[in-house]
């Protein structure tokens, strides 16, 4: 189920974080308040910040699942409480990898490091 | 419907336990005891189906096929080919779990569930044990079919109370019943025959009553009198089955397990307990066989505490978990004029589970794969975890892999090297501090071999320091340092307020080492543009990749490092791969891999260093600047620099032995350090080795003595000392 | 009748006098067993042993009491090996039967580098007097009935070294025993008294307040495991000590014919099947610290798994009881003994995971320090000065987890 996928990571202060050029309907998780893991690639995004780091990253997996998929696998293996709001990002350990989550009214996508994509795929699966 | 028990095909019946259909057949399974058919007690265990201490009671038939007694004394191991069966868990989430269905229990749940709250309920005698509440809170719940896990706000423990078990002679003859026991047998159609009660016991059994208090129980192996002692002495009272009343003690395990957590008791759970009168003699814990001719006798020396008590008698320890015995301790230290002591400490669990049910739900920890992971095994590669992550330990031919590095071309997967980017207006500020170099000096296009230093001066990682731009730097860590670097970065540089942007980029980043003295000529072939100098670095495209190009060198031989999006991994091996086919490329492991660098006297962090490895100890102080400003650990370097020196990292030779990694070395009689890592050098023709070497009598040895053989004591640089072939 | 009750000792409670030359604060085996070297050795039994709870009811009472000196420096192994050798003659010595049974350990390596140190954890072992060999798999299989070398297909078992001399003892009866060695000689135990201050005369220790009253002393010797640097912190001292939650279980009991003793710690656990025949385990500490003794489920949960991956035959087990311990862990993964900047004031500490083993040696080198007023050569490298003068014994790797 998990596919690469060709995501855009941006470092830069807070504030030009918020206020960064991003296509309205694009997916951005928000990782941290000075990083962002973007669904599209780094031509179209720009940042007010002259030292933003802004690179292109293949090295992360992801999947989306419907909720009928995603509760059983993440009451296996997700010990964390997932955020009310819809949509939004959650991000911690979930089937042993560090994970991010983007939580949609009917659907939720996982995001992984390539790395530990096999393990989480065989997780997926059982 | 039916199971086997010792050799006797027992037929069953849907909704029997293993107990009743065992009793129906004329068969008490356990070694004598009263019956309570709750799981309180040890007297109806059974192995069922390779497992042990299985209570019988609460086993349905249904689910058992080999049965067999177990009785009081330890049953054997699981046979040692046995499996481990997987066991699933079912994950659940409830605003309230009740534990208990009786009728305090099943009035929780009703009241919970009209006021909007969802609810889980579990009963024991409908298969579903509540075996601990751990912190969360959640409930662990053992099943017949699996485990169930239930997250919760709030528990309420409904367990009610067991009925006191009597401990008197006697109490382990055939033919004795709790109440409640009794009224199920009789319920079920069971014939008790003669049926006397003693104690507290409903008349609608319509048991016939023994007169006054319980003395003893008689009979050869089954029950055929009851004693009991009466205004005018003790009396006989013949019987088939006893029925034995002696009030009620609450089952607080699981409240008591759950303290401090949202638990509330409710029902028989909260009655404060009957305490039993304290037999002069009987077995008072059935489950570790004690007497009260035990517990005097260690009362009377000093095993006075209900800790010492029970720890000298191991009475509490069994299987029942002190459900037995507790009220008898309890009275037996009361009787000796202590304060009413509290039950003990309740632990999980509270009923037992197998190993394979505790490890439901849970798996092996998981180590990082490369990009490359699928290549490595299908070159057959035997993979090693290390630092967290598989690494490709041998291809099989060690000496071919190195011999390829040494004398042609090779590929190294070092895509497990720590990342990262750091950049912004103190980006240089930040890694002064950092790193005990002089930053500043490192120009555009150019990197530089690096440590760093915790507070105390002792090596916490190394690794390449690169500068892209005036404030842009990329650095590289040890493979198991990447994380524990990057905090170290981002807490110094957020604690001296200062304006830097950092991306660790190790999992997205693959790296490729193409090393030997043919590298140049093969990356040559897969790109037009030039390739950088010796520590120098430029993005270049090799064959349809765009790499970061690092010309470094651990192994000893011309390298290039090829920094590249993890995606084309595959695609850049395989290129570099056909491209020097001509050459015999091929592969190198971990294992080629550490024999290439010890020829040069490349130092491994953790391989070759511990916690207190200082720059000084390691013969690495060329790398540390004590000219520029101030960096971590130059406190704690000047400090330590005026402490003469116990111990560095040396190089050994010897002619014509290789050293065993860890052997210990001598000066005379003296100990004089240990060899650190050591191989036979082919291209040297002689044993080398880094190790750590002590002085002996204020001074560092020359010479030493290793496993009988004698070695020199050398600079750690054993092959090409100026760098030329690196450099070439 | 069982027969693993306690037959024979007698434990002769006193009241707490006012004064005392030694005071130590502390009823688990290192306090005891100071307090029964200085009062049997050294003739010195003015001595007060004070216990808040019950005594052994620390981490004494509650460890796993694997005893071993297969440690990575000369001198933990010197010191280990020493506690090992008085370990062996504790019965004769006590006329006590503490369970000693000696088995030999078997240590596990599941990679290259951790078949790499198994060897170098050999030839250190022999160079300083503990035995200890590199052992291949198939050897490791005879010796680990019921062993899956592979382990679950991620762990296979690359080698590992034999521990002769690694052995267990019923912990209890080692407190006992010199509890009543202790009291017999005239040593002053007493329970439930908790020692809730010191009292200073300028820097120096000169007695405790306790919940029951003060208590004068020439002496004060700190050996309160899982509160060492609570105490410490009255006396001024600082300590380079964290505690951390360490947890452990035990199965029911079965026939005792499972004669290993088995440690990964590329595995993160170690068993052994006790004299009264239950199988005993543990794991690493909990990562994050705390005073807490709650016992968890990812713990069990976790250390299940990683078993019935090495031993499938032990999922049929059946788990009995679970709990936990606080460990005081040193920087180093060595204790820390002697003299501190405060004077009369004493600690033996930094037991880690690792103190039941020590526990015969630690009262031993202890005692010694108080009766002469300087340090035994042997717990010489362990005093507390070796962080500021750059002589850590760094022996991660040894520490294990038990
Ligand atoms: C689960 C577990 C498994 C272990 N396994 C092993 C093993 O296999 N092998 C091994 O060698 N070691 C093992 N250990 C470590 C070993 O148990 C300890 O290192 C050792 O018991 C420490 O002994 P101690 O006397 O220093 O401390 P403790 O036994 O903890 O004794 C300290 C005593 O001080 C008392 N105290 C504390 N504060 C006060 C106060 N203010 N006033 C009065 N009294 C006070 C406490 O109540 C306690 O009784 C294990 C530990 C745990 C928790």
């Amino acid at each position: 189920m998990l596919e690469p996928l060709l995501l855009t990571r941006i470092v830069s202060t807070p504030a030009a974080l918020d206020t960064a050029d991003i296509p309205a309907e694009v997916i951005v998780l928000r990782t941290a308040p000075d990083e962002a893991l973007v669904l599209a690639d780094s031509s179209t995004i720009s940042v007010d910040d002259p030292h933003a780091i802004i690179v292109d990253d293949t090295g992360w997996h992801g999947a989306w699942m419907s909720w009928d998929q995603a509760i059983p696998f993440l009451q296996a293996n997700c010990a964390w409480e997932l955020p009310a709001e819809r949509p939004s990002m959650a991000q911690g350990r979930v089937a042993d990898a560090p994970a991010k989550l983007w939580l949609e009214d009917d659907r939720m996508l996982i995001v992984v490091p390539h790395v530990m994509a096999r393990d989480v795929a065989d997780r997926m699966g059982s | 419907m039916s199971f086997e028990y010792e050799g006797q095909t027992i037929p069953t019946s849907a909704d029997e336990s293993v107990l009743l259909s065992l009793l129906r057949a004329g068969i008490h399974p356990g070694s004598g005891g009263p019956l309570c058919f709750e799981g309180d007690c040890p007297n109806c265990l059974c192995t069922i189906d390779d497992v042990s201490y299985v209570r019988s009671c609460q086993t349905p038939a249904e689910v058992a096929v080999e049965v067999s007694p177990h009785g009081r004394d330890a049953p054997p191991l699981p046979p040692l080919d046995a499996g481990a069966p997987a066991i699933a868990v079912d994950y659940r989430v409830a605003d309230v779990v009740v534990i208990g269905g009786g009728e305090s229990g099943l009035q929780a749940c009703a009241a919970a569930e009209a006021n909007g709250r969802s609810v889980e309920c579990f009963d024991a005698s409908t298969g579903h044990d509540v075996v601990a509440i751990y912190p969360g809170p959640l409930v662990l719940v053992r099943t017949h079919g699996g485990m169930i896990e239930v997250e919760c706000d709030e528990i309420v423990v409904a367990t009610g109370a067991a009925e006191i078990h009597p401990v008197v002679p006697g109490s382990d003859l055939e033919g004795l019943w709790m109440p409640r026991a009794a009224r199920k047998a009789v319920d079920a159609g069971l014939d008790l025959g003669q049926l006397v009660s003693v104690g507290n016991v409903p008349d609608a059994l319509g048991a016939t009553a023994a007169p006054g208090e319980l003395v003893r129980f008689v009979g050869d192996h089954t029950v055929s009198a009851v004693i009991t002692a009466t205004a005018d002495g003790e009396v006989e009272t013949p019987c088939d089955n006893v029925v034995v009343g002696l009030g009620l003690h609450p089952r607080t395990g699981l409240a008591r397990m759950g303290n401090g957590m949202n638990v509330r008791v409710v029902g028989d759970a909260l009655l404060d307990a009957d305490i039993p009168t304290c037999p002069p003699e009987g077995i008072a814990c059935p489950c570790s066989n004690v007497t009260f001719e035990q517990l005097d006798n260690l009362h009377d020396r000093g095993f006075t505490h209900m800790e010492l008590l029970k720890r000298g008698s191991l009475a509490g320890t069994g299987t029942c978990q002190g459900s037995v015995c507790t009220p008898y301790l309890r009275s037996f230290l009361q009787d000796r004029g202590q304060a009413l002591q509290a039950p003990f400490t309740a632990r999980p669990v509270a009923r037992q589970l197998t190993l394979s049910e505790m490890a439901a739900g849970s798996h092996l920890p998981k180590l990082a794969r490369t990009a490359l992971d699928d290549v490595h095994r299908s070159l057959g590669a035997r993979m090693d975890r290390m630092g967290g992550w598989w690494r490709p330990w041998t291809y099989g031919d060690t000496e071919a892999e190195y011999t390829a590095v040494r004398e042609r071309v090779s590929l190294g997967d070092v895509s497990t090297l720590g990342k990262m980017i750091v950049t912004g207006p103190d980006a240089e500020a930040t890694l002064q501090r950092i790193f005990p170099t002089n930053v500043s000096t490192i120009k555009p296009g150019r990197s530089r071999y690096v440590l760093m230093l915790d507070e105390r001066g002792y090596v916490l990682d190394d690794g390449m320091i690169a500068r892209e731009h005036d404030d842009t730097f990329f650095l590289t860590f040890t493979s198991g340092g990447a994380s524990m670097s990057e905090m170290w970065i981002r807490d110094w540089s957020a604690s001296w307020g200062h304006d830097i942007r950092i991306l660790n980029q190790t999992l997205s980043l693959g790296a490729i080492n193409i090393t030997g003295p043919k590298a140049a000529e093969v990356l040559a072939r897969a790109t037009d543009d030039e390739l950088p100098p010796f520590l120098g670095h430029s993005t270049l495209t090799i064959a349809g990749v765009e790499c970061k190009v690092f010309r470094l060198s651990f192994t000893g031989e011309l390298s290039f490092e090829l920094h590249h999006p993890a995606a084309d991994s595959v695609k850049l091996w395989t290129a570099l791969m056909e491209l020097g086919a001509d050459h015999d490329i091929r592969p190198h492991g971990i294992e080629a891999l550490f024999r290439l660098r010890l020829e040069k006297g490349h130092i491994i962090i953790g391989q070759d260093t511990d916690y207190d490895a200082s720059p000084r100890r390691l013969q690495h102080e060329w790398a540390v600047n004590m000219n520029t400003g101030d960096f971590i650990g130059r406190t704690a370097t000047e400090r330590t620099n005026r402490i003469p020196l116990d111990k560095k990292l040396v190089g050994i030779e010897t002619d014509g032995d290789t050293l065993v990694d860890g052997a210990v070395m001598w000066s005379g009689t003296e100990f004089a350090g240990t060899v650190s890592s050591s191989m036979w050098s082919p291209t040297l023709g002689k044993g080398v080795a880094l190790a750590w070497l002590e002085t002996v009598t204020g001074a560092f040895p020359e010479t030493v003595r290793i496993d009988g053989v004698e070695a020199r004591v050398v600079p750690p640089h054993f092959y090409d000392p100026e760098g030329s072939r690196a450099r070439a | 009748m069982n027969e693993f009750w306690e037959a024979k000792v007698t434990l002769q409670w006193a009241e707490l006098g006012s004064s005392y030359d030694v005071v130590i604060i502390g009823g688990g085996g290192h306090g005891l067993a100071t307090a029964y070297n200085l009062a049997v050795k050294h003739g010195i039994t003015n001595v007060a042993v004070i216990e808040k709870d019950y005594i052994g009811g620390g981490n004494s009472g509650r460890n796993t009491t694997v005893i071993r000196s297969n440690y990575g420096k000369p001198e933990p192994v010197r010191f280990y090996q020493r506690s090992l050798d008085l370990y062996r003659q504790l019965e004769d010595e006590t006329d006590r039967w503490i369970m000693h049974d000696e088995r030999g350990l078997l240590w596990l390596a599941h990679t290259e580098a951790g078949r790499r140190q198994e060897r170098s954890r050999s030839s250190m072992n022999l160079a300083f007097g503990a035995e200890t060999h590199f052992v291949e798999p198939e050897e490791i299989a005879k010796l680990a009935p019921g062993i899956n070398l592979d382990a679950g297909g991620e762990f296979p078992i690359t080698g590992g070294s034999l521990h002769v001399g690694g052995a267990t003892a019923r912990h209890d009866r080692v407190n006992w025993a010199f509890a009543e060695g202790a009291m017999r000689a005239g040593v002053t135990i007493v329970q439930g008294v908790k020692v809730e201050g010191l009292i200073l005369d300028g820097d120096r220790v000169v007695g405790v307040k306790t919940n029951t009253g003060d208590v004068a002393a020439g002496t004060v010797v700190s050996a309160v495991g899982g509160h060492a640097t609570t105490i410490a912190t009255m006396a001024n001292v600082r300590l380079p000590i964290r505690t951390h939650p360490l947890q452990a279980f035990v199965t029911n009991h079965y026939e005792q014919t499972w004669d290993a003793i088995v440690a990964s710690n590329d595995l993160g656990f170690y068993i052994s099947q006790t004299a009264r025949g239950e199988m005993l385990g543990g794991s690493h500490i909990d990562p994050q610290p705390s005073y807490s003794r709650r016992s968890d489920h990812h713990f069990i949960n976790e250390i299940s798994r990683r078993i019935v991956a090495l031993f499938p035959f032990m999922g049929n087990l059946r788990v009995l009881r679970q709990w936990t311990g606080i460990c005081d862990m040193s920087p180093d993964y060595t204790p820390i003994m002697g003299f501190t900047s405060a004077p009369g004031f004493l600690i033996t500490t930094g037991w880690g995971t690792w103190g039941f083993k020590a526990i015969p040696a630690g009262g031993e080198a202890m005692a010694q320090l108080i009766a002469s007023g300087e340090t035994p050569e042997l717990i010489a490298p362990f005093s507390i000065d070796r962080f500021a003068n750059d002589r850590t014994l760094a022996d991660r790797g040894s520490s294990g987890t038990h």
